[in-house]
């Protein structure tokens, strides 16, 4: 055990030793995690939740009633996973830019990719995909 | 005196949600976006209505029966104050991210002190209150109005003169500008009786106030009044309140029923049931209340309340039956009709803390607590109107008939794990993808 000692203070009167610790390690390096939460959603304040219901993306792994946590006010980038408004339908489909110019890619061969003629409003970016057995 | 030199001697933001619980609605929903929304179907009054609701004529407490008759095709959602309250502590938590300082005056309406920022966020006061209502409408998809002013009067003015979606800048140079055009009834804080008082004095503008002396003011006026005129002459006089509002210092739970009653045991009853739900909810957080507050809402909305503290910090209704019959006796006239009852349980303590006076019966008490978790955990599993207590029959008969299609789609739409009690803390977005 490490110990403390008054050395080459000749003013101060010595009184003995103290027993300190060290603690236990195992609390210190747990300082270094992050807890599920703030792994799963780092973003809290613009996260959402939102549930699937159709398989357009079942080849990029999201399922009917699977879970998605979708960040809202992000700029997506080009093979985001997006939820989007597209000429007045919702979908979830990739983000692709082609030349500048946005299109909604499914993935799923009976789908077919969406080039918006009027309008296109991102709803959010998906973060991440939740399935609980 | 009044003048001032510098434009901005302090930089405070109001933000201002734009028609808040159905904008929320509208967000988690974006079908709705662009509809006339209006919330408390549950209450069969227009608790909120949406800005296109509004501008058919739509307000703030009109029937929802007459709503309907404005607009056919009005959307009429139950209120959904889970999903709201997320909204609104989000909306503190991302003003937080621009400064420390940020006052939650009310679920939709907060504060901001920015003085001395400029150098951090790298701009104008302006532009940094632009920056948090981009940051706030893009990320909770919600409209937001700013106003960015001297002291909390002044923006509170600011925010006041464009709506929605309104950004209103008041520095030291347009403070006069602005007082100019606004009237003092329209002042923060200045009720009809002060605004009566000084207009008998010449005073019809904010402006004409501020203008005033201060020995004038102080000799015609209490010190929220003389507090007022200096706000509005750009000095700080209430400074933000900034903290933290904490979750269940109160719980209460208010109802209102229809028809009308003018029934003591109905009124009454209605009354107990409110007791039992904010008695259920405490112990569910293990919390118990040291004062009780009971309150009548008449059918011209007139609301009469009364207080009593307990010797003893409850969160049993077999307990707060006795204080509750006795104010009740006191407020309930039988040639009055009534509409809606409330109770709030405040001064909150962990319950643990509520231990047996010395000459209580502990057996009796340790008796009760047995009931009440035998009652709790039949209520979990058939539902909360398995059990309650006679005084509240009544009431629960009605209300369970007509609370059908009342339930939040939140509350429905439940994820795998979730329960009718406990969803995850963040709002659903309601469409098919």
């Amino acid at each position: 055990m490490a110990t403390s000692m008054a050395i080459n203070l000749p003013t101060l009167p010595f009184r003995g030793t103290v027993a300190a610790s060290w603690g236990s390690p195992a609390e210190e390096e747990l300082l270094d995690t992050i807890s599920f939460d703030d792994w799963i959603n780092p973003n809290k304040e613009s996260s959402f939740l939102i549930k699937v219901s159709s398989d357009a993306m079942i080849d990029a792994g999201i399922h009917p009633d699977d879970v998605l946590i979708v960040e809202r006010g992000k700029k997506p980038k080009s093979g985001d996973v997006v939820i989007a408004e597209v000429d007045n339908e919702w979908v979830l489909r990739y983000y692709q830019l082609d030349n500048g110019k946005p299109f909604l890619l499914p993935a799923n061969g009976r789908y077919e990719e969406l080039i918006p003629h009027t309008t296109l409003v991102l709803i959010g970016v998906v973060k991440a995909c939740i399935r609980k057995y | 005196m009044p003048g001032l030199v510098r434009s901005w001697p302090r930089a405070i933001i109001h933000v201002d949600c734009d028609a808040f619980f159905a904008s929320c609605e509208q967000a988690v929903n974006p079908k709705l976006k662009g509809k006339p929304v209006v919330t408390g179907k549950e209450r069969n009054i227009v608790a909120a209505a949406s800005y296109e609701a509004k501008a058919l004529g739509i307000k703030r407490g009109v029937a929802l029966w007459d709503a309907k008759k404005m607009c056919p095709d009005l959307v009429v959602l139950p209120s959904d104050y889970e999903t709201y309250s997320l909204f609104s502590k989000r909306m503190f938590q991302i003003m937080r991210r621009f400064t420390p300082s940020v006052e939650e005056y009310s679920i939709d309406e907060g504060f901001a002190e920015i003085t001395g920022l400029r150098r951090v966020h790298h701009c104008s006061y302006p532009e940094i209150a632009k920056q948090l209502q981009n940051t706030l409408t893009s990320e909770l998809g919600i409209g937001i109005t700013v106003g960015v002013s001297l002291t909390k009067t002044l923006a509170k003015i600011a925010s006041k003169k464009q709506k929605p979606k309104g950004f209103t800048v008041i520095s030291g140079q347009e403070r006069e500008m602005v007082l100019r055009e606004l009237p003092i009834e329209d002042v923060w804080n200045v009720g009809p009786n002060t605004s009566e008082l000084l207009k008998r004095f010449g005073i019809v503008t904010a402006l004409d106030f501020a203008n005033k002396p201060e020995e004038f003011v102080r000799k015609i006026l209490t010190k929220p009044g003389v507090e007022t005129w200096n706000e509005l002459n750009g000095r700080v006089m209430w400074e933000l309140e900034t903290a933290e509002k904490e979750e269940y210092q109160t719980i209460s739970k208010t109802k209102t029923f229809t028809p009308p009653s003018s029934d003591k045991d109905v009124v009454f009853a209605q009354l107990m049931k409110n007791v039992e739900a904010a008695c259920m909810k405490a112990r569910r957080y293990h919390q118990s209340a040291k004062k009780i507050i009971i309150f009548l809402r008449r059918n011209d909305h007139k609301a009469f309340g009364l207080e009593a503290k307990l010797l003893r910090p409850s969160s049993y209704p077999t307990e707060l039956i006795s204080p509750v019959r006795e104010m009740y006796g006191h407020l309930f006239n039988s040639k009055e009709l009534y509409r809606s009852t409330g109770v709030i349980m405040a001064d909150l303590v962990p319950a643990s803390h509520s231990q047996t006076s010395l000459f209580e019966e502990p057996n009796r008490i340790q008796d009760m607590q047995r009931v009440y978790e035998a009652i709790d955990s039949l209520r979990d599993k058939y539902g909360k109107y398995a059990v309650y207590h006679a005084a509240s029959m009544s009431a629960q008969k009605t209300q369970h008939l007509s609370s059908r299609g009342d339930v939040p789609v939140r509350k429905d739409l439940l994820l795998k794990g979730e329960t009718k009690r406990q969803r995850l803390p963040l709002p659903l977005i309601q469409i098919t993808i």
